[in-house]
């Protein structure tokens, strides 16, 4: 292989191994903060996900709005669709017994799933949609590799997002008390800590957060429905893999998994991937089912 | 020898049961009742398998989907390709389901509640997409048509007779379920739905319990698969998506889980349904989600527990009355 070919193949990984890491680093960082802090299974989270893509095409171009408008009317209609579902339906449940809460958790969110996934397959239907930016032909050259600006673009707006958030969890007073409530909700309580607030938070947090990752997926790569349960079941081996309520374990697996999903992509067929994530995950789990990062 | 008095608690069951059996030929008029009607016997047979796995022995398994599906592949290709009957062709097909779903439930052995749920879950997206990429066995997304009909001395049991052979399998189904539940072995999977390292402490194998349980419901997901490849028109690997796996959960536990009649009266509510209201799946699926929001948050025990509830209440207030009468009156 020639020198130049080296370099354009370690190009096109890099960009391909950040782009996809970085959306899966925080999907499942969503996930485990869910899990972990609220104990709730989040099955919807490929349609909390995917919405995020939709919304956007739906303000920027069908509606022809600036795409920064349409980027914040996207999140502040999912936020507060968010905070309506968390206060009608899921605030209930905090305080059911551990073995009960599970099973309703994983009943109300599967049903979310079933109503969320089918509105878009409703409104939207099962059609493949790119959101075409003016300088979404443009490149710029990685390593000799050209680029697409809008994985640049993209990458630049989830490193700094993960980076935000991260210092969020880690050094605010906030992120302190989401913490604490990963690790003992009762404990967290006795404190003086508002559980029911920062449960709401929480919930707030992590699922825009969801939908804040597919927000930037829809700018980078065209979506269908189905990339809603690709993003699933990735995110919760990912999640299974790292550790539960682990979140610098969720970070490292999102660019762990995307850097194998870029280069078995390069080098053998796309469906390779998830097969091998699923033998990564079914070892992992017999070994060691707590996850590789224990909190 | 002695004849059994009849027991005048069971005439509603036997009644119920004579209104089921002619049913087929009240709707034998409409061919799209009939079929409704076939694929509620059907989704019932699968509801009641995972019921027996969920409410019963507590095994949360979601690969419901790739195991009916494996078992409609296999019997669709055994009679179209190789040209063996269906009667062959179904017990094989039941079996290769059998062998999967035991396979699937290996993972349970170590792992608990909502590890193996998700372990299931994954699992069966991956062998929908092995359906997708195996497209000398599938089809692909093209789909797998014309998949033909049994036959039994040359006639073709299609109809009516379809109809007849699926309540039959149905039957065996709750005759099996039945008996087993009230079997040592029914006892030991309802202690492991409680607790099973009790269990385990009180000399039950746990472990050749869960794998008996795997493969009997595996058995009846796979022969209801077989049934349903048969009266579909097309099989596409999306139809066994995780979708199927939701909608029998939703069925079973709308109904209510852990009793033998629940399964069937929410799959029968839940498939009779979207026919009724004459609406796309979509519709249907978000039906599906509502009601089993709603049923999480206002009623636990599901349609049929709320109702057997109520009724044992009832019951429960007039004999404490009784009693407090009967107290006072002593006095």
């Amino acid at each position: 292989m020639a020198y130049e070919e080296i370099i354009f193949l370690v190009g096109a990984f890099l960009v391909n191994t950040l782009a996809s890491g970085l959306v899966y680093s925080l999907a499942t960082t969503s996930l485990t903060t869910m899990y972990g802090g609220l104990g709730i299974p989040n099955i919807a989270l490929g349609q909390f996900f995917i919405i995020g893509a939709y919304l956007l095409y739906f303000f920027y171009v069908q509606l022809h709005l600036n795409l920064i408008i349409s980027a914040l009317a996207t999140m502040v209609m999912l936020i507060a669709f968010y905070f309506l579902i968390e206060k009608v339906v899921f605030r209930r449940f905090y305080s059911a017994p551990s073995g009960e809460r599970i099973v309703f958790f994983v009943l109300l969110t599967i049903g979310m799933s079933q109503i969320l996934g089918n509105i878009i397959l409703i409104t939207f239907e099962a059609n493949t949609y790119r959101i075409v930016t003016p300088w979404y032909y443009e490149t710029i050259n990685v390593l000799s590799f050209p680029s697409p600006v809008s994985y640049i673009l993209g990458i630049t707006l989830l490193s700094v997002t993960l980076c935000v958030l991260f210092w969020f969890l880690r050094y605010t007073k906030y992120g302190k008390a989401i913490r604490a409530l990963v690790q003992d909700r009762e404990m967290t309580g006795l404190m003086g800590v508002n559980i029911t607030r920062m449960s709401t938070l929480t919930f707030l947090l992590s699922s825009g957060v969801a939908s804040f990752a597919g927000m930037i997926y829809g700018l980078m790569y065209s979506f269908d429905p189905s990339a809603s349960g690709m993003i699933f079941s990735m995110t919760f081996v990912m999640m299974l893999v790292g550790g539960r309520g682990s979140v610098l374990g969720s970070m490292i697996m999102g660019f762990f998994f995307g850097g194998l999903q870029a280069a078995l992509t390069m080098f053998f067929f796309p469906s390779a991937s998830l097969y091998v994530f699923f033998a990564v995950m079914l070892i992992i789990l017999l070994a060691k089912p707590e996850g590789l990062f224990k909190r | 020898m002695k004849i059994r008095e009849f027991d005048k608690s069971k005439l509603p069951i036997l009644l119920f049961s004579v209104f089921v059996f002619a049913l087929p030929l009240i709707l034998s008029n409409t061919a799209l009742w009939l079929r409704v009607f076939t694929y509620v016997t059907i989704f019932c047979i699968l509801s009641s398998a995972m019921n027996l796995m969920i409410g019963f022995a507590g095994q949360f398994s979601l690969g419901v989907g790739a195991i009916a599906g494996l078992a409609a592949y296999t019997s669709a290709n055994l009679m179209m390709r190789y040209g063996f009957s269906f009667w062959v062709a179904f017990p094989v097909a039941a079996l290769t389901a059998t062998a999967l779903g035991v396979g699937l439930g290996f993972p349970g052995l170590r792992l608990r509640g909502f590890y193996f749920a998700m372990a299931t879950l994954i699992m069966q997206n991956v062998i929908v997409q092995i359906f997708l990429d195996w497209t000398s066995f599938t089809k692909g997304d093209i789909g797998l048509t014309g998949v033909p009909f049994p036959t039994i001395f040359g006639v073709e049991v299609r109809g009516i007779y379809y109809a007849y052979l699926c309540l039959a399998a149905l039957g065996i189904t709750l005759y099996v379920v039945y008996k087993l539940l009230n079997s040592s072995l029914g006892m030991a999977m309802r202690a492991i739905r409680e607790d099973d390292v009790l269990t385990e402490s009180l000399g039950i194998n746990v472990a050749r319990t869960k794998m008996i349980v795997y493969a009997t419901s595996s058995f009846m997901i796979g022969a209801a698969g077989s049934l349903l490849g048969h009266i579909s028109m097309v099989l596409t690997p999306r139809m066994f998506e995780i979708g199927l796996s939701f909608q029998i959960l939703v069925q079973t536990i709308v109904g209510g889980g852990g009793t033998i009649v629940g399964p069937l009266v929410g799959t029968s509510l839940l498939t009779v349904l979207p026919y009724a209201v004459r609406e796309s799946y979509a519709i249907q699926d978000i039906i599906n989600g509502i009601l089993m929001i709603i049923v999480a948050i206002s009623f636990k025990g599901g349609i049929y527990g709320q109702i057997k509830g109520s009724l044992q209440r009832s019951k429960k207030e007039i004999t404490e009355n009784k009693t407090i009468d009967e107290k006072t009156y002593e006095r």
